[in-house]
């Protein structure tokens, strides 16, 4: 692999035209997002003003005059927020497809440098029976066919695939959108708009998620390796949240997820600090998951110090690993030139080729 | 008056469920020993191969050999009870590892590729054992957890219910083996 240091002296001209676009990029989005805010805090504000100062505010819309229409008028200046939202829009696109297309092309260039056996293909996606099979991704189930699920739907674009020695493995950016509550708990009075609030309104005011990953339930990296060991069954290693704080009530509480498999508890106490799994079988779980590779997983997430989870599955390894911004791109919103934005790309694509390494992948004593 | 109901009906509700708690993780206990007693019969059944595969190349280790069919046959045909059984599969645990290291000695039967199958094989089977002994430690640490917590203890009290023993590696199986160069 290049070393970072010239792989960005190589990279000054093309990064220093990027971060011109970007800069006018993020001009306008800001922009587009203040009119976005603007019009959530006026719709809020307008009903309640209307519900508590209900008589002084129509006694205001009838003192306005109806013969003049190009004077000032709530209807005037509801037109007047239309155009400029959807002027900004415009420009606010134009300008992303550009740094988009720009971005890409660095991408490109950087990752031929870095890992020149891999492929990059930056219009593909992992494919969503893929996601279906991995058992990660948190999908809805049809009432009355509980065999069906809905579909997935994938935002993310750009691929990354090669070979580690014998291993292979293929890496994606992922935005799947979030269809974690299915239609009976829609029925819960006001659990539709408690939702919709908490997923697609508080990340718009939220400043380590990009607009563009709202209403997303997995936004990052999605990798597929091959795993050295055959199951016949699905172990999922999620991310866990009550170990630290609760203790040995966690167990309790984890072992009534019925949307999952059976709960697995193991002997590794680091490991199961981190981590939680659930397998459609115990022994295959402790088959799949032996001594080292806790050990190494515990390792690996320490290095990533991001929330990863993992799924062994037929011959394959699924793992996703949360990235605010999504994997295929750089975090638009600091400087190409002079920030470390570049630096952390290549760290992350380095920490995730370095997977096969990190978790002993390489190492096929059966075959 | 409804309390003189309701009192009695949710402490027998209680009873119920703690009484099924540990009847399932019993059960769980079992069923995790016959995991490892599948994993054991598999490893049985690859002995035979291994033993003919090995017979040709090796001359000196005969007698290995020879113990290690007689203790097979002692396994498959007289049907021990579990403990015997058990201390029979850890003689054998032995016997294969010492087997593995005196096969270095051989290097036109670590080049045979029907060894190496089988060896891989074995591999595998002993991977698969001790998930099988893992996960039957785990049930075993459920069940007497819940043996020991309250209120359960009391229930597995009138139930006459003990903890039941893990599995655990004898002293002299643990040590690593010497190799002289």
């Amino acid at each position: 692999m290049m070393d970072f240091q010239n792989l960005k002296k190589e990279l000054l001209p093309l990064l220093q035209e990027a971060e011109k676009l970007r800069k006018t990029y993020r001009f306008y989005k800001v922009i587009y997002t203040f009119l976005i805010q603007l019009f959530l805090i006026c719709g809020i504000a307008l009903v309640l003003f209307v519900y508590l100062f209900n008589s002084k505010f129509t006694d205001w819309i009838a003192s306005l005059s109806p013969n003049a229409p190009w004077t000032f008028t709530p209807q005037m200046l509801v037109l007047f927020f239309w155009f400029l939202f959807f002027i900004s829009l415009i420009i606010f696109q134009t300008y992303k497809n550009k740094y988009v297309t720009i971005e890409k092309r660095l991408m490109r260039v950087l990752l031929d440098k870095m890992v020149p056996t891999f492929e990059f293909y930056e219009h593909e996606q992992i494919k969503t029976e893929e996601l279906i099979n991995s058992g990660l991704v948190t999908m809805y189930r049809r009432p009355f066919d509980k065999k069906t699920h809905g579909p997935i739907y994938n935002r993310g674009q750009g691929l990354l695939s090669g070979k580690v020695k014998d291993t292979s493995i293929t890496i994606g950016n992922v935005n799947i959108v979030d269809q974690r509550y299915g239609t009976y708990l829609m029925y819960i009075p006001f659990f539709a708009h408690i939702h919709i609030a908490y997923t697609y309104i508080r990340p718009i005011f939220k400043k380590e998620k990009s607009i563009e990953q709202i209403g997303s339930s997995l936004s990052g990296m999605f990798a597929i390796v091959d795993f050295n060991k055959k199951c016949s069954g699905t172990t999922i290693v999620l991310p866990d949240q009550f170990e630290k704080r609760i203790g040995y009530l966690a167990k309790t509480i984890q072992s009534l997820n019925f949307g999952r498999d059976q709960l697995v508890n193991l002997e590794d106490s680091e490991f199961e600090k981190e981590f939680v799994v659930y397998s459609t079988d115990q022994v295959e779980a402790r088959y799949v998951l032996s001594t080292s590779l806790m050990r190494r997983i515990t390792l690996l997430k320490q290095k990533i110090n991001k929330p990863i989870i993992l799924s062994f599955k037929g011959d394959k390894l699924y793992m996703a690993v949360h990235h605010p911004y999504g994997f295929f791109s750089l975090q638009e919103n600091k400087n190409l030139v002079d920030s470390n934005v570049l630096e952390l790309f290549y760290d992350d694509i380095t920490t995730a080729i370095g997977i096969i390494e990190d978790l002993n992948l390489n190492t096929q004593v059966w075959r | 008056m409804t309390y003189l109901f309701i009192i009695p009906l949710s402490f027998l509700l209680i009873c119920v469920l703690l009484y099924n708690n540990l009847i399932s993780k019993k059960n769980k206990v079992e069923e995790a020993y016959r995991s490892i007693d599948v994993m054991l019969k598999k490893r049985t059944d690859l002995i035979p191969q291994l033993v003919n595969t090995i017979k040709g190349y090796t001359k000196h280790e005969s007698e290995t050999l020879i113990s290690l069919t007689k203790l097979r046959n002692n396994i498959v045909d007289r049907d021990p009870p579990s403990e015997l059984r058990l201390n029979l599969e850890s003689q054998m645990d032995q016997l294969l590892g010492k087997l593995q290291i005196t096969v270095e000695a051989y290097p036109d039967l670590k080049a045979s590729e029907n060894f190496l199958l089988l060896q891989s094989s074995l591999n595998e089977v002993e991977e698969q054992l001790s998930a099988s002994r893992r996960a039957y430690n785990a049930a075993v640490y459920a069940f007497n957890n819940t043996l020991e917590m309250f209120p359960s203890n009391i229930v597995a009290k009138f139930m006459g219910y003990s903890p039941k023993t893990m599995f655990t590696i004898k002293p002299s199986e643990a040590d690593l083996p010497k190799v002289s160069f």
